[in-house]
Formats: C-alpha cells, structure tokens, sequence
C-alpha cells in the first residue's frame, strides 16, 4: 500500500548548523532572537507505486502523495507559513527536469484520475503506455535558505486516451470498413488536421467514429467541381485526393472545407549541418509508418532540431511543451530538443496528429 | 535574508498559530471531524487564518486549539473518497502533528445515519454469520494498515449513528436488536484484536432524546453487546440550543450512571452564519460536560468545521464563505 521509505535521513546536521549560524547572525542584528532546531527533509509517501489511470472513474481518487513535513522548533512560536514545502514532478529519477513543481500548504496532496492523467500526458506520457513519475518534496524555512529535499517516490503510471468530444475525424475508406489514419482538432476548434498515405483517387469519408454508424459522416457535395466541400448530408458524395502519396490534409468543419497538400519532402535541419534545408532528407517506412533520418552530431544542438515540410522554414516540425513530442509551426519558431550526440537515427511518427512524436534511437 | 527572518519572527507573534504540538495533560479531546479535507484539497478548496493567508487546513484547526479528529471509514466508496488508503493520509497528517484519533467505520460504502444503513455493495447476500465476519475483517484490515504504518487510534466506533442498528436489514435494531448487537460485538472484537487499548464507541444521533438512548441501549444489554463508550450527536440551533444542552447533559449522566459507561460527543454543529449563538451553545457544552465528575465524558467533535461555502450543500460548518474560521471554534481553545 504505502511505498516503503526509499531514503531515510532523520536529521540533516549540517542544514541545522547552518540555521542555527543564520539565526546566530540574526542573533547579533536583533537581539536574542533564537535557534531553530528540527529542521529536517521531509519524509514521502506514496498511497500506491503503480496507479493504471481510468477513464470511466475520472473524478475518481487516483494517487494520494502524502509527508511527514519537518517540525522546527524554537523558544518563539513561528509563523505556519514559515515552513515552505513544494512537491516536485519529474518523469527522471535524477530530477534532471522538473515538469511540475507546485507550492503546497496542505500537507499531502490527491490526485483524481483525470488530474493525474492530464499531468502525465502533459509530461509527454503515452496513452496505455506505463512509465515512472518521480516526486519529492523540497522545504526550506525562510526565503534565503537551501530547499532540502526528502526521499524520492516512483509511481508508475498507466495515462489513458483522454476523452473529448470529436477530436479526431476518422479517414474512412469508400465502405466505411477501414480506417486507416485519422485528423486531430488540437484546439478542439473544428480545425482538424493530419498526415495520410494514400493512393492517387483514393476514395474516402471523413467520419467522428471508428464505426460505419458513426454519427457524423462527411463527404463531398453531391455536385461536380465541389470535391473539397465537406457535406454530411445522405446524399453526399465520397471524397477523393487527385493526388495520392504522403499528404497533408485538414478539414475545417466550421467552413466545411478540406484541403489536401502533397508532402514532397522532410528534412532535417540543424548545427549539425549548417541549418541545410536539404541535405539530410527522412525517408517514409512504408511497415513502421514512421520517417526515420540517420543524424551526426558532434555537440548537443544547442538550438534543437527542425523538421521542414517541402524545405519550408515556414512549415516544420519544432518546439512543443511535451517531451517527445514536436509541433508543427506554419510561422517561424524555435527547434525541438535534440541533446544526443553522435550517430543516431531520428524517428518521427505522424500517425497520431494529436502529437506529433519523435524519439532518437 | 536578515528581513526575511526577521518578519518569520514578528509574523510568528500569535500563540494560536503555532507549529509546536500541544502540550499539557491529556484531558477532555477537543475535535474535528476532517474526513472531507483531501477531497475538498483536491477539489481546489483552500483554508484561511484569520489573516488571511492559506494555510493547511488540519494545521490551522490545530493552531485554534483542536487536539483530535474523527475520521469516517467507508468500505468501498464510489469516487474513493474516505477508503482505507484515503483514511490514512488524513490520519498520517494528524499523527504528525500530535493530534489525537477517533475512527468512525460506517459499514457502508456511503453515508450510514438514522436514514439509510445500506450494506457495502459488496456485503449484499451475505447471511448474519457472513455479515459478522465482513465487519470483523474489514475493521481489523483498516486499523492494521493505521497500526502498521504507527498510528493508533485512541477511540473507535463501530458504526455511525446507530440509533436503530446498522448493516440493515440483518442488524435493524427496531427488528433484529439480537442481529445488531452480533454484528457490533464483531467490530468490538475486531478492534481490542488490533489496538486492546482503543476504547469502542456505539454511536448515537439525537443526543437529547434519552428514551432513544435508553431503549437501544438496555436493548443491546440484553442481547450481550460490548461497548465502552456511548456516542452522540448533537445539532440544535440558535433558538433550542439551551434546552438541547440540558437535555443532553441529563443524558449523559444516565448513560454514565445506567452502564457506567463513558460517553463521548462525537459530532456537533450549528449553522456556519449563527457564530454567536454557537459560540456560546459550545462554551455552555465544554462547561456543563468538564463539570461531570470523573472525566466520564471523554471529548467533543466538531462534525466537518471546515466544510464552506457550500461544499457538498452543508452548511453546519465552522468557516465562513471566504474559509476563515468562525468564533464557534473559539470554545475549543
């Protein structure tokens, strides 16, 4: 139930000594002010050390984090807020990156499964994918003192797809049987958008659900020349693409337009060759339906990495708030993290427009 | 860093904001019950001292003088709230900060009063014998996981607000007082087996109303229940609160006198508006029960002071619509 202390430092000596030698100095300044004494990290607890978050029990207790804080001590009362403690959230166990760091004043902190989950996804976590979260709490007392730090907790934790309301538009083949990639509203806007591979003529639906009942079912006006005019209506048309190959398309159902855009290229761009738009092109895995680019570097790109659509510094993949994850800028913006070194192979996976995912392998 | 320490003292003037535990001789337990605070935390819920500053709910009732808290135990609740694991980390909370524990089990999965008595969904079907072992196991399930992680409680009660029976329909009082008093010794047992020394509470509403606490019981007598503490509530307002004392006080010295039981006020409350009026209805309680002879009576709680602002639609809490504490609080100093 409760995960075991993994580190247990009853007393931090030095730390007391040296509030004890501020309060000294104080001493000097004031008067007979006195020593603080019990200063200590806190000590963590965890209510579970693996949480499979559910998305049918979403206001429903997922993880419970709670500590036994420090009880310093001195001749005066002092104040409860003279005691500061933050939980930390890392998805490392070295703290490296800190995703989420919270002031606290209660002193243990509950998270329903729709909190915990929103958290981890925020923190690049993958859906039905079980990865460690690692927490700690930092306190200090006063502004100008170190944080100590208590023992680390590891939860491992399972996200689930979050539920909302048509983020996706399914691409539905002609008989609504298959359905093979799928456009995302990211901003829940009624601008979906997405990358699909298909054939030339290739004959489509744009649908809510992964079902042939599905209750939104967009296809073209039933009128020639209107092929790029969603139309919902039983007496719709299929849409087609007159393109075929690796496109980008998006659908605005508030316009009920949709557009497709050939992909001719991605390349990647960088220090580590001089910021070309050309010279290191990805190459599609038809199997795998991920790109993949072999990269050598000689130095942590101190910039991050882009990705550009058709050589474009204009439409690239760069900069997004998940880890592992890349967005896609139609405007100027910062690059995405790459901080390996050496030779290694860039994977991006497009499958998903609700991330758009790279790893290094 | 030197203004910074300096102000820690001069903000840390006030004796009733103080981290320190409380010191002195344990004596008459002055109580909240907080089962709501990590769902209200959750929920975003913030609490304020008096000035102003949000500060840890527990710590703050502590800082106004509380030295104990109740505690409800559901056994399989829907959004998981008030679980044995949720139990703890309030209980863990107060632990560490000294305070005092009374665990109230309500062998439900939601609310137990003198309304509904629902069984745990997964109780249904069980015969009396099946139902006496369910209560024997998940009361020493709950208290050993307090025990093992080195907390014990010091009063447990067995049920909640039993005023006729509980697990209903095998432990109705009004129909089956021999099925109710089998079932309550079953929780008995189940805490002397984990903590000897815990004192069991049988927990009554309406502790005005002598009759009730009289005809439950004598009638729990007969059938051979064990307790050692006789429970209640009690809720009066503004304009009742002097006769629903006397009343009570009366019936607490003939539950002291007619089982020679101890006898502890597990659960009070006044509209959070009427602060005056609760003020002085609680300082007259604290009065008229530390004037019985003997500390037969053992402590008061508070039922959720710091539910506000409409949480969950109470509104006999203690703090006011901004979650500063009321003066109703000032007779638990």
């Amino acid at each position: 139930m409760i995960a075991e202390r993994l580190n247990n430092q009853p007393m931090m000596k030095q730390l007391t000594l040296y509030i004890l030698a501020l309060f000294f100095f104080a001493c000097k300044k004031e008067g007979g002010l006195p020593a603080v004494t019990g200063m200590a990290p806190a000590v963590l607890h965890s209510s579970a050390t693996e949480v499979s978050l559910r998305a049918d029990d979403r206001k429903g207790l997922a993880l419970q984090l709670i500590w036994d804080e420090a009880s310093p001590e001195s001749a005066l009362p002092m104040a409860q807020s003279a005691l500061k403690n933050k939980v930390e959230i890392a998805a490392d166990a070295s703290f490296a990156a800190i995703a989420k760091s919270t002031e606290q004043v209660a002193a243990s902190l509950s998270y329903t499964h729709e909190q915990l989950n929103s958290l981890v996804l925020g923190m690049g976590f993958v859906p039905g994918e079980k990865k460690n979260i690692y927490v700690r709490i930092a306190s200090r007392l006063g502004a100008n003192v170190n944080w100590v730090y208590s023992n680390v907790a590891a939860v491992a934790v399972t996200p689930y797809e979050p539920v909302q309301e048509a983020a996706y538009l399914y691409i539905a083949n002609k008989d609504l049987t298959q359905f093979p990639w799928k456009l995302c509203s990211r901003k829940e806007d009624g601008f979906y958008d997405g990358f699909a591979k298909l054939d030339q003529w290739y004959n489509f639906y744009l649908t809510n659900e992964e079902s042939a009942s599905a209750p939104v079912i967009y296809g073209s006006y039933p009128l020639d020349g209107s092929q790029y005019i969603l139309y919902s209506g039983a007496d719709r048309w299929n849409c087609w693409t007159s393109k075929g190959g690796y496109l980008y398309i998006s659908a605005d159902v508030n316009k009920m337009t949709w557009k497709e855009t050939a992909v001719e290229s991605l390349t990647v761009a960088g220090d580590f060759n001089g910021w070309s738009a050309t010279a290191t092109p990805m190459q599609y895995d038809q199997s795998t339906k991920v790109w993949k680019a072999t990269i050598t570097t000689t130095a942590v790109e101190k910039w991050g990495i882009k990705v550009l659509i058709n050589g474009s510094w204009t439409w690239f993949f760069g900069a997004s708030e998940s880890e592992g994850s890349c967005a896609l800028y139609t405007a100027d913006g910062n690059g995405f993290a790459y901080n390996q070194v050496g030779t290694h192979t860039l994977v991006l996976d497009l499958s998903d427009p609700k991330a758009f995912k790279y790893r290094v392998e | 860093m030197l203004l910074c320490l300096i102000g820690l003292y001069l903000s840390g003037c006030s004796d009733k904001d103080s981290l320190g535990p409380a010191a002195g001789p344990i004596l008459l337990a002055r109580g909240a019950d907080v089962s709501w605070i990590t769902e209200m935390e959750a929920a975003g819920v913030q609490f304020y001292n008096a000035g102003g500053t949000a500060v840890d709910g527990l710590k703050l009732l502590h800082g106004l003088g509380m030295d104990a808290v109740r505690l409800r135990v559901w056994v399989n609740p829907a959004r998981g709230w008030c679980n044995k694991n949720d139990v703890l980390v309030k209980a863990r909370r107060a632990h560490h900060l000294g305070m005092r524990l009374l665990i109230d089990f309500h062998y439900s999965d939601t609310w137990a009063d003198p309304g509904q008595q629902s069984k745990p969904a997964a109780w249904t079907g069980m015969s009396l014998n099946e139902l006496k072992s369910a209560v024997g196991q998940h009361t020493q399930e709950v208290l050993q996981l307090l025990k093992d992680n080195g907390i014990a409680p010091e009063w447990v009660q067995v049920g909640n607000e039993t005023g006729n029976g509980m697990l209903w329909d095998e432990g109705k009082a009004s129909s089956n007082m021999a099925g109710y008093a089998a079932l309550s010794n079953a929780g008995y047992d189940a805490v002397k087996a984990v903590f000897p020394a815990a004192k069991v509470i049988i927990h009554l509403h309406n502790g005005y109303d002598n009759a009730l606490f009289r005809w439950l019981f004598d009638g729990l007598k007969n059938h051979g229940a064990k307790w050692d503490v006789i429970g209640m509530s009690l809720y009066p307002d503004k304009d009742n609160w002097q006769d629903r004392n006397t009343a009570c006080i009366s019936n607490i010295k003939d539950m002291i006198a007619r089982y020679s039981s101890e006898v502890m006020i597990c659960e009070v409350g006044m509209s959070w508006d009427e602060a005056d009026a609760a003020e002085q209805w609680l300082n007259d309680l604290f009065r008229s029960v530390r004037a019985i002879p003997d500390q037969k009576v053992l402590g008061i709680f508070y039922w959720e002071p710091l539910a506000y602002n409409g949480w969950n639609g109470y509104t006999l809490g203690a703090f006011d619509n901004n979650g500063r504490p009321t003066k109703a609080l000032n007779a638990f100093k």
